[in-house]
């Protein structure tokens, strides 16, 4: 058994209300091995990417962070002061997030996010060395023509495009966990299959860990290799991947999964209609 | 043509086309250099009483222009959109009021489809008393219509935002069923709710479309849902309709590239994982092989 | 309790609901508070002016010139041996009558035309009237105010039935020039708002166009025009000083606190400081009131916003 990456344990997060505190995160134990990738599966509400952001320490004000430990490579990140949590952030975890546009300084070109981000960390790389490897990972992500796009804006790029450039964004100072938080909500189908393949490949390429937030099972199913369950701020089920998906022991899994409306079993309307309930066929 | 008849055309979309400009502004029109966006291309798409047509199509397909264009919210540039025969783009005074109760739509955005300052209550009055019910009737009518949609007839008093996503999308549902439409334009109705809820406002539209005979105009980024609940699939690219037909033969059979690139993107769940598995193998085994 | 209170909140009037959220809102921020209670404070004085003033604030009483505050006037006379607490009491009619008419003028003028101009949106009318509001806008308020009333003059004037004093034609034109004001905001805000589902959804309900802009956008442009009417109250306030005090606005001997300063200018270097000080203090005070009451009302007035943000 291999050192645990993040090991997660006991994580409570709590933000004041009018009457008093409201945990959104009740004691959740997560752990990512390295070079594993796992999902976070629940709807809104759920306390998914609140536990995400506690990883990062970006809890948004006034929330905070109230009991647990943050492991990673044994050092507990939520005892570091923001200083440390600084070199932490982009170095060694790094977040994509859902919309990709307004997580883009709009003013700077994207070759400019991406030789800062670099230079942020490594203060001794030259210009070139740093423009070098702002070229390397937008290659990295699939981003054709990648000197010339340097200089592009990024009202510049479609969506997909802009989600492309944070996940080079993000890769760019090889960090060893990547958090995506819900990446591929506000795209189109075609193009979230996109993005995913990219996930898949960079897992391969890069051994990098990843913790996969989405609403939808399906997706987190196809590049994960475990899956925890979170629903009301606790982890209702986690397992392996094939386990949670074929024999899913908590009946909210199951209503996750039931609720995705899935192409196969689609009859003919016919048959459908008869149900005069209007019943949705799983 | 077959002997039977079919159910009478409700809403025809007849080579319309919509187009949009995309800088307008003085220079811009002075120069003649506006870049134009075609909305809809063409477009020839018919639906008839009872059906659920579902449309299918990305951002910037066109999707939302045809669904404003069915309810005249815009009206085409050339082509026609009849309703019962009757050209839209015509129609005025009683015709056009006559339209505007029996065509009625429901909106993705649900934080913003209900007037933030109106309760529900005053909502549901304002429509009813478009439809012409008397004062006194409509407290209990929107009570009614509220348990129609599954909603508790005390949330009449609540602003939309004491309500949570699911419940404004009741109400914005209860909302056109206060004007007893026959035909309902529902675009991306579950696009912003959470899974657990959008199946049941899916459950929700065609228990009501058995109940009360609607007929639906389903538009949704979603090729698996809509063909769950539609009795014909019209899919939707850069302003054209590029396949049309029951769900099971668009599933099955896909004529269109744009369709098959659809299918393949939707999530496989455990298969999708399964798939990349077996490449990742197959190729990391041909990698073995060249390098031997 | 009284039985009107009781009432549930769906039968209460629109306005009652927004009075509550102001209440409940106001209760809990000392800023807004205080503004409240000093605008309340000013439109007392103006209302109960003959009761609360000590002595009359016209009649000269030249034994009693240019005393010092003492108890027995406790903000002392000005040159006329005047009362100046009884003067800065009267003086809050003259400057809340123009301030609070002017913004009533301009917030009916101005939604009228930015909700005209939000309606023909995309159209040529809308160019019209905004380049037209533009055009107004680009000279100051106070520029525009001192030149028309140094043409017009100050005298009264009688059109028919009704004569129209200085104050009145201040304040008309006062009202006039806030319109382009009152007329953008309403413009911007409604133009967003008539894009926006629920319009389009009463559209597609088939509501009438006027019920539409008055029912369902008006509405939600509200909170920043009540906001901004607070602020322009306040900007009023000093208009009408300045106008006064360089001899344009209210006509001696009616008392208003820009000609008390103007009075008062003789008198700043020889020692009598009580002349412009009260005066200045009550303008500079009101005006903060509305100020801090115009902040305090954007955070309140808003349903979607909770009060218990107030808190904090």
């Amino acid at each position: 058994m291999t050192a645990l990456l993040l090991d997660v344990r006991d994580l409570r997060v709590s933000f004041p209300m009018a009457n008093g505190m409201t945990e959104a995160v009740r004691g959740v134990s997560f752990s990512v091995a390295p070079g594993e990738a796992i999902g976070i599966v629940g709807e809104s509400g759920s306390g998914k990417s609140v536990s995400a952001l506690a990883v990062m320490r970006l809890v948004a004000q006034p929330g905070r962070i109230t009991g647990g430990e943050i492991l990673f490579e044994g050092r507990d990140l939520a005892a570091l002061d923001e200083k440390a949590m600084r070199t932490v952030r982009g170095r060694h975890i790094s977040m994509v997030f859902q919309d990709p546009l307004s997580s883009l300084n709009p003013a700077f070109t994207i070759g400019q996010q991406l030789v800062d981000t670099v230079r942020a960390h490594r203060p001794a790389a030259t210009r070139e060395a740093a423009r070098d490897r702002a070229v390397e990972v937008l290659e990295l992500v699939g981003i054709t023509e990648a000197g010339r796009r340097l200089t592009s804006y990024p009202h510049e790029f479609s969506g997909g495009m802009r989600q492309r450039v944070m996940i080079a964004l993000a890769i760019a100072c090889e960090p060893k966990l990547l958090i995506a938080d819900e990446p591929t909500t506000a795209l189109d189908v075609t193009i979230q299959a996109q993005v995913v393949a990219l996930l898949w490949q960079l897992r391969e390429k890069l051994g990098l860990s990843v913790l996969f937030i989405s609403h939808n099972l399906d997706l987190v199913a196809e590049i994960c290799d475990r899956v925890y369950v979170m629903h009301t701020g606790n982890v209702v089920e986690h397992g392996d991947v094939e386990d949670i998906f074929l024999r899913p022991q908590h009946s909210y899994t199951r209503m996750l999964q039931n609720c995705i409306p899935r192409i196969e079993g689609v009859e003919p309307w016919s048959a459908a209609a008869r149900s005069s309930t209007g019943e949705v066929a799983p | 043509m077959t002997s039977q008849r079919e159910p009478e055309i409700l809403l025809e979309f007849v080579k319309a086309r919509k187009e949009f400009v995309l800088d307008d502004g003085l220079i811009n029109r002075l120069t003649g250099k506006r870049r134009l966006l075609r909305a809809l291309d063409d477009v020839s798409l018919t639906v008839r009483r009872g059906e659920i047509v579902g449309l299918v199509g990305e951002s910037g397909s066109g999707k939302s222009t045809l669904a404003q264009a069915a309810v005249r919210l815009l009206t085409v540039d050339e082509g026609y959109v009849n309703y019962r025969g009757e050209n839209l783009a015509s129609a005025r005074g009683g015709a056009l009021k006559d339209f505007r109760r029996s065509v009625q739509m429901v909106f993705q955005d649900t934080g913003s489809s209900l007037n933030p300052r109106k309760t529900v209550g005053r909502a549901l009055d304002e429509s009813l008393a478009l439809r012409g019910l008397a004062r006194a009737r409509r407290a209990e009518r929107s009570n009614e219509l509220l348990n129609l949609v599954g909603l508790e007839g005390a949330l009449r008093q609540r602003y939309p935002h004491q309500l949570s996503g699911g419940q404004r999308q009741r109400v914005a549902i209860a909302r056109c069923l206060a004007l007893e439409p026959e035909f309902l334009v529902a675009d991306e109705p579950v696009a912003s709710l959470d899974v657990s809820l959008q199946s049941q406002i899916i459950r929700l539209l065609l228990k009501l479309r058995n109940e009360l005979g609607l007929t639906l105009l389903f538009i949704s980024h979603d090729l698996a849902l809509v063909s769950h609940i539609s009795t014909r699939v019209a899919v939707m690219h850069a302003g054209r309709i590029v396949e049309e037909g029951p769900p099971e033969t668009v599933l099955r059979s896909p004529s269109d590239p744009y369709t098959r690139a659809l299918l393949a993107a939707i999530p496989k769940g455990i298969k999708g994982r399964r798939a990349r598995r077996e490449s990742a193998l197959l190729s990391a085994s041909a990698h073995k092989e060249a390098a031997e | 309790m009284s039985v009107a209170e009781k009432r549930p909140l769906a039968e209460a009037s629109h306005v009652m609901a927004a009075l509550q959220r102001i209440w409940q809102g106001a209760r809990l921020n000392w800023a807004t508070t205080t503004g409240a209670v000093i605008v309340l404070v000013a439109i007392g004085a103006a209302i109960f002016a003959p009761l609360i003033a000590p002595y009359d604030p016209i009649e000269i009483a030249i034994e009693n010139k240019l005393l010092p505050p003492s108890a027995e006037f406790w903000l002392g006379t000005d040159h006329g041996g005047r009362d100046i607490l009884s003067r800065v009491i009267w003086g809050a009619r003259a400057s809340l009558t123009v301030s609070l008419l002017a913004v009533v003028i301009g917030v009916t003028g101005g939604v009228l035309i930015g909700l005209f101009a939000a309606y023909h949106s995309g159209s040529w009318v809308e160019q019209i009237v905004m380049r037209a509001i533009d055009a107004i806008a680009s000279i100051p308020l106070l520029i525009w105010a001192i030149a028309i009333i140094g043409i017009v003059g100050v005298d009264s004037v009688g059109i028919g039935p009704f004569t129209f004093t200085n104050v009145h034609k201040l304040l008309i034109l006062i009202g006039l020039l806030y319109m382009p004001t009152l007329a953008r905001i309403t413009h911007a805000v409604a133009q967003v708002e008539m894009t926006s589902d629920y319009v389009k959804a009463r559209r597609v309900q088939g509501a009438g166009n006027l019920a539409i802009m008055f029912g369902d956008v008006l509405p939600n442009c509200l909170s920043p025009l009540i906001v901004q009417a607070t602020l322009l109250v306040a900007i009023g306030i000093v208009v009408e000083a300045s106008v006064s005090f360089v001899g344009l606005g209210v006509q001696p001997p009616t008392p208003s606190w820009g000609s008390m300063l103007a009075d008062a200018r003789n008198y700043v270097f020889s020692g009598e400081w009580w002349l412009p000080v009260f005066p200045g203090a009550a303008i500079s005070l009101t005006v903060i009131g509305f100020n801090l009451l115009g902040d305090g009302l954007r955070d309140v007035l808003d349903p979607r916003r909770s009060t218990g943000r107030l808190l904090t």
